[in-house]
């Protein structure tokens, strides 16, 4: 009981810091792009379809905003407390570590999914005042991207426990793996990247074409389906929350010192 | 016994923060003391469960508290950092952590507000943290760690940036602790301050515990270190010339108001004192040791 309550209060705590900071002003920067560039299309574009805001969706949030995202998610969900030297008032207390972890994990990523949430119904509201873009394409866009900040969040988070830099680490991890290597010809290779499952996700379940996404939805083998990335991100999450969990527990936290 | 050290050691890579400590500390107020840098933070972190040991074994309240979270809900820890949410009012802060107890919110309030009271901050606790002078920020973290009525209360440096009244204000509150049955354990690199608080400390430099006890246990282990001894008397110069013959006297300085002696001897010269003095009608305004302060000891076991 202890521990739950532990957990649900650490997370709440860790959903109020979210828009605290110099990290909170960069997430909101980032989470603005997109529905800058939508008004802009929509404001001097002389036509504007839905094919637009998929474009928005595809190459604007799945490939910039939610990677970026949960680097920033990722890094924060332990590494704020480490930083601020805060950490030891959590770790002295009796909640065991993984609660903190996981806390502070949900908290952040509830934090995080409102304000991507928020982007993308303001993008959506934007285009169906000049298209027709049905909510459905927007909410096929808010769940495929919670799943990917999900899975990159607790990916970065598990790795904030073991480096220190991790903020660099990810993001060059983010640019070879999601950019260069899910780009190589090589058959297969793109199933790798998070971003070719949300993309998976968003394409078979909306009917919107543009020449991004027939090209993808070309290269798709008949065994991939939307069952298939919803697997393969569940099981990228729980693989990664596991190893977090892992970390947390068994690896020493160090809190740094102070600067004179 | 409350913490039992055996044979610890913690190495951050190449650098050592601990080596063999190997003590035990008690009920009541126990001092860590030690110069910056000497290990008292690293001997904290591996007290409270925060850090683990690279080698020996350490045991709080019979369990492992790196690995026991339910025995941190018997321990109440102040860190030595200046770090807070610095956004939170003091109220909320301290609240926040007695929550995580698994207190109710009223109750935890109502601790919150009582511990904040104890340590003088009842009229800001609902101002930011960040308004708050070093003194106060220093009294809230002492806050947070008394307020769950903790079996032991782990404080690293905390008197480190308060004002005098302060200062002697929490000296006294942890002196009633630790006559009430509460363990406390308070490092401090100002050996007065601790002294003023306990007389059972621990001795830490350079990573290694020089010594652990009381202050006459301390001092008489250190049997090898002659003793300074302390007679005060209107004739100096008659006590001085009947002191130099005692066996063990290696040195004896005279002033105005009496002498002090150096032997290796001081039990025979306790002993034989009381009929020297009575053959030569010898007044005596004092007797006592001189060297059984803490900074003597100090100064004795790091050179």
């Amino acid at each position: 009981m202890r521990t739950l309550q532990g957990l649900f209060l650490v997370a709440r705590h860790a959903f109020a810091g979210v828009l605290k900071g110099r990290r909170a002003v960069a997430l909101l920067l980032l989470a603005a792009l997109p529905v800058g560039l939508a008004f802009l299309q929509v404001r001097f574009a002389n036509i504007v379809t839905a094919s637009n805001f998929m474009a928005v969706v595809l190459l604007g949030y799945f490939q910039v905003v939610v990677p970026f995202a949960g680097l920033f998610l990722g890094v924060s969900v332990l590494g704020d407390e480490i930083e601020g030297r805060t950490v030891s008032y959590l770790f002295t207390r009796p909640v065991p570590r993984w609660a903190i972890y996981l806390g502070r994990l949900v908290g952040s990523l509830a934090g995080f999914s409102l304000v991507f949430a928020g982007s993308v119904v303001l993008c959506t509201a934007l285009y169906r005042g000049r298209a027709v873009v049905r909510w459905v394409e927007a909410g096929a866009a808010v769940g495929s991207g919670l799943l990917g900040l999900l899975a990159y969040g607790s990916i970065f988070a598990a790795l904030r426990i073991v480096l220190e830099r991790a903020l660099f680490i990810g993001f060059l991890m983010g640019a070879i793996v999601e950019g260069a290597i899910s780009k190589m010809p090589v058959s297969g290779l793109s199933k790798c990247s998070i971003w070719h499952h949300m993309a998976l996700l968003q394409t078979r379940t909306t009917r919107v074409a543009h020449p991004k996404l027939r090209e993808f939805l070309q290269g798709l083998g008949p065994e991939e389906t939307v069952e298939g990335s919803l697997w393969v991100l569940a099981g990228i999450i729980l693989v990664a929350i596991k190893a977090g969990v892992w970390l947390v527990r068994t690896r020493e936290i160090r809190v740094p010192a102070a600067v004179a | 016994m409350i913490a039992r050290f055996r044979h610890v050691a913690k190495w951050y890579g190449a650098v050592i923060g601990l080596v063999d400590a190997d003590v035990e500390i008690g009920p009541g107020v126990t001092g860590l003391l030690g110069p910056n840098g000497a290990g008292k933070s690293t001997f904290l972190k591996l007290l409270t469960g925060q850090l683990r040991p690279s080698q020996g074994e350490v045991r709080l309240l019979g369990a492992n508290p790196y690995t026991t979270a339910a025995v941190h809900g018997r321990i109440g820890f102040a860190p030595e950092p200046d770090a807070f949410y610095e956004d939170w009012t003091g109220r909320a802060f301290v609240t926040f952590l007695v929550r995580l107890h698994g207190f109710g919110r009223a109750e935890a309030a109502r601790r919150a507000d009582e511990a904040l009271d104890a340590v003088g901050l009842s009229d800001v606790a609902g101002r930011k943290i960040r308004t708050y002078s070093k003194g106060m920020r220093q009294r809230v973290k002492i806050a947070q760690a008394l307020a769950h009525d903790p079996e032991v209360l782990v404080l690293d440096e905390p008197l480190t940036g308060m004002d005098p009244l302060w200062r002697r204000r929490l000296m006294d509150l942890l002196k009633k602790l630790g006559a009430r049955g509460v363990t406390v354990i308070v490092s401090s690199h100002i050996l007065h301050e601790v002294e003023a608080m306990t007389d059972t400390f621990i001795l830490l430099f350079q990573g290694r515990v020089r010594a652990s006890g009381s202050r006459g246990e301390i001092r008489a282990f250190l049997s090898d270190v002659p003793h300074r001894i302390r007679v005060g008397t209107p004739r100096p110069k008659d006590l001085a010339r009947a002191l130099l013959d005692l066996p063990g006297t290696l040195a004896v300085r005279l002033d105005d108001e009496g002498v002090s002696v150096e032997t290796t001897a001081p039990d025979t010269l306790f002993d034989t004192l009381p009929a020297l003095v009575l053959d030569r009608e010898l007044p005596v305004t004092e007797l006592r040791e001189a060297d059984t302060d803490l900074d003597a000891i100090f100064g004795y076991l790091v050179g």
